[in-house]
């Protein structure tokens, strides 16, 4: 059977075991520098003795922060922005995967999509926004598209650069094997091109995030960056931080549970990194 | 042309043509010999003398500019696994475990299951692998990984088995003993064996002939038969005067053509 790497690969994602050592390790590293940031805004703060309107105090951010758990604000809104961005991701990584495939395998599509790709790639989501809600409305789908669209370029990019580096010695070895053309995609060119796909999706998600904050803020009546937005207009400062802090802190996790061990089950498993 | 030969290569002529300045390099002019069912037969010649490339000729990997190559009186058209190939840089997946790197051709043809276990399993035995089927490649030495290399081939059971400078990356000690297990493994091997070296031991050790290749663009300057047949050849055989006699015309053969390369070199230089 061809094209098994993956899903072993997925097999041992799921695996991992934790070990309590580690755990307390995690903890200390991950928790560590966020106590920093915290005793440099305090010092900020008593030092300079800023106008208190415009720069909170940790305390009433962390108050703000029960007060919209409470009141079922932050989990809808959390809720809503992850569920978009999941989306997003759904449309536009695969959508990159396969043109950055196309791309880097074919001198044909390479040659008619790469410059289009290019052109758009120079043109910031949050640009097309004003295009998006005429096309689209003032609708979860252009907030959506708008996610996409940033998250698409550094994936194709990547999946270009990825498919590419794969040493040609590899295709070689599976076509005196008998291989196909299938096979080499399927068990070179997939797990070979992992790590700089893993780099697109790492570095797209930094983007689609960016463009979903900036078109809930004019889009939505919910959200993460709504809730930034509205806060804005009633000069609630402490809710403006502690919106910040959750975008922050959601990206953080989804970084840490899902593209982490993502990496940890094939690329570092198969020692395509040194750590 | 002869019957039972496996390998023929006749009247090949290779040019490399660079994309971008159409400057062409001549790798191989006139090449022809012909490969004998179940022969060991060696290939030395200078660097860039064009020895990769008559491999990955014989594989199927590249087409020749001119000339024809035939496996068992069919002509190559594309690579197939009739035609094995071992390569200098240990060319097994690093996603893949040494099992499963080995199963990987037997996969490729959809050899069922079980039998392909049990072909992994006696190529693991066979080639010293036992204890490293669960390790991935980077966890292993390179005279390792160039054991998965051998036994990924092998287990295929191609006709002919092309390697080329298999054990170039090798520390010298490693590269003795994988010479020597080579030779003795050969000998239940049935599978035609085509090898390019640099080192003139490891072509008069193991080849039942060996080819001369002359400088770029290579020719076959000469083919030497080896005055010991390989069952009597072992570690001693390389202090036999008849042997040694064979391995010194060998490497008087292939200096000369390096020293050639090297003057033109210098030559072309000033
Ligand atoms: N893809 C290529 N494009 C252009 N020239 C090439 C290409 N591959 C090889 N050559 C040239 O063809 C000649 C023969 O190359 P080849 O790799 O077959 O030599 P070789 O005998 O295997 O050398 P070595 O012993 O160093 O491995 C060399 O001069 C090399 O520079
Ligand atoms: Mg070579």
């Amino acid at each position: 059977m061809a094209g098994t790497g993956l899903a072993e690969a997925v097999r041992q994602a799921k695996g991992i075991e934790w070990k309590r050592l580690e755990f307390l390790e995690a903890i200390v590293y991950n928790v560590g520098p966020y106590f920093l940031l915290l005793l440099v805004w305090e010092g900020v703060r008593v030092f300079l003795q800023p106008d208190p309107r415009f720069v909170p105090d940790v305390r009433e951010v962390i108050g703000e922060l029960i007060y919209i758990l409470k009141n079922g604000i932050l989990v809808d809104y959390l809720s809503r922005s992850l569920l978009r961005i999941a989306l997003a991701a759904g449309v536009a990584i695969p959508i990159g995967i396969l043109i950055g495939f196309g791309i880097g395998l074919n001198e044909a599509i390479a040659n008619t999509l790469l410059p289009l790709i290019r052109f758009f790639n120079s043109i910031p989501a949050i640009a097309w926004l004003p295009l998006f809600i005429i096309w689209l409305g003032f609708k979860d789908q252009t907030i959506i598209l708008d996610a996409s669209y940033g998250l698409f370029f550094p994936v194709v990019f990547n999946t270009i650069v990825g498919v590419q580096t794969v040493p040609r010695v590899f295709r070689d070895a599976v076509r005196t094997l008998g291989g196909s053309w299938w096979h080499v995609v399927t068990d070179v060119i997939l797990p070979g091109s992992l790590p700089a796909v893993l780099i697109g999706i790492r570095t797209g998600f930094a983007y689609a995030w960016r463009g979903l904050i900036a078109a809930e803020m004019i889009v939505a009546a919910n959200g993460l960056g709504y809730l930034i937005f509205k806060a804005q207009s009633m000069i609630l400062a402490d809710r403006i931080i502690a919106g910040m802090i959750l975008i922050g802190l959601t990206w953080s996790f989804l970084d840490y549970f899902l593209l982490q061990p993502l990496e940890e089950g094939t690329i570092r498993r198969w020692g395509l990194v040194q750590r | 042309m002869e019957m039972g030969s496996q390998i023929c290569v006749r009247n090949v002529t290779h040019f490399y043509t660079n994309r971008y300045t159409r400057e062409t390099v001549l790798a191989l002019k006139d090449v022809s010999f012909e490969v004998d069912q179940g022969e060991f037969v060696c290939i030395i010649g200078p660097s860039g003398c064009g020895k990769s490339t008559l491999l990955y000729l014989i594989a199927g990997l590249m087409k020749p500019t001119m000339g024809e190559i035939r496996v068992d009186d069919r002509p190559v058209t594309g690579p197939g696994p009739d035609r094995g190939m071992v390569f200098q840089e240990f060319a097994i997946l690093p996603w893949r475990t040494v099992w499963r790197n080995i199963s990987h051709g037997l996969e490729i043809q959809g050899v069922p299951r079980e039998k392909r276990d049990e072909i992994v399993r006696r190529y693991i035995q066979l080639i010293g692998l036992e204890g490293f089927e669960n390790k991935y490649p980077y966890e292993l030495s390179g005279g390792m990984k160039q054991r998965v290399a051998l036994a990924r081939t092998l287990a295929c059971n191609p006709k002919v088995v092309l390697m080329d400078e298999p054990f170039a990356a090798l520390d010298v000690q490693t590269r003795i003993t994988l010479r020597n297990e080579l030779l003795k493994l050969s000998l239940q091997l049935s599978n035609t064996i085509l090898f390019v070296t640099h080192s003139v031991d490891e072509a008069a050790l193991l080849g039942d002939r060996v080819i001369v290749m002359t400088k770029r663009p290579g020719q076959v300057k000469e083919i030497v038969q080896n005055p010991i047949p390989r069952r009597e050849r072992n570690e001693r055989t390389l202090e036999d005067p008849a042997f040694i006699r064979y391995r010194n015309h060998l490497f008087q053969s292939v200096r000369a053509e390096v020293q050639t390369a090297e003057y033109e070199e210098l030559v072309q230089r000033s």
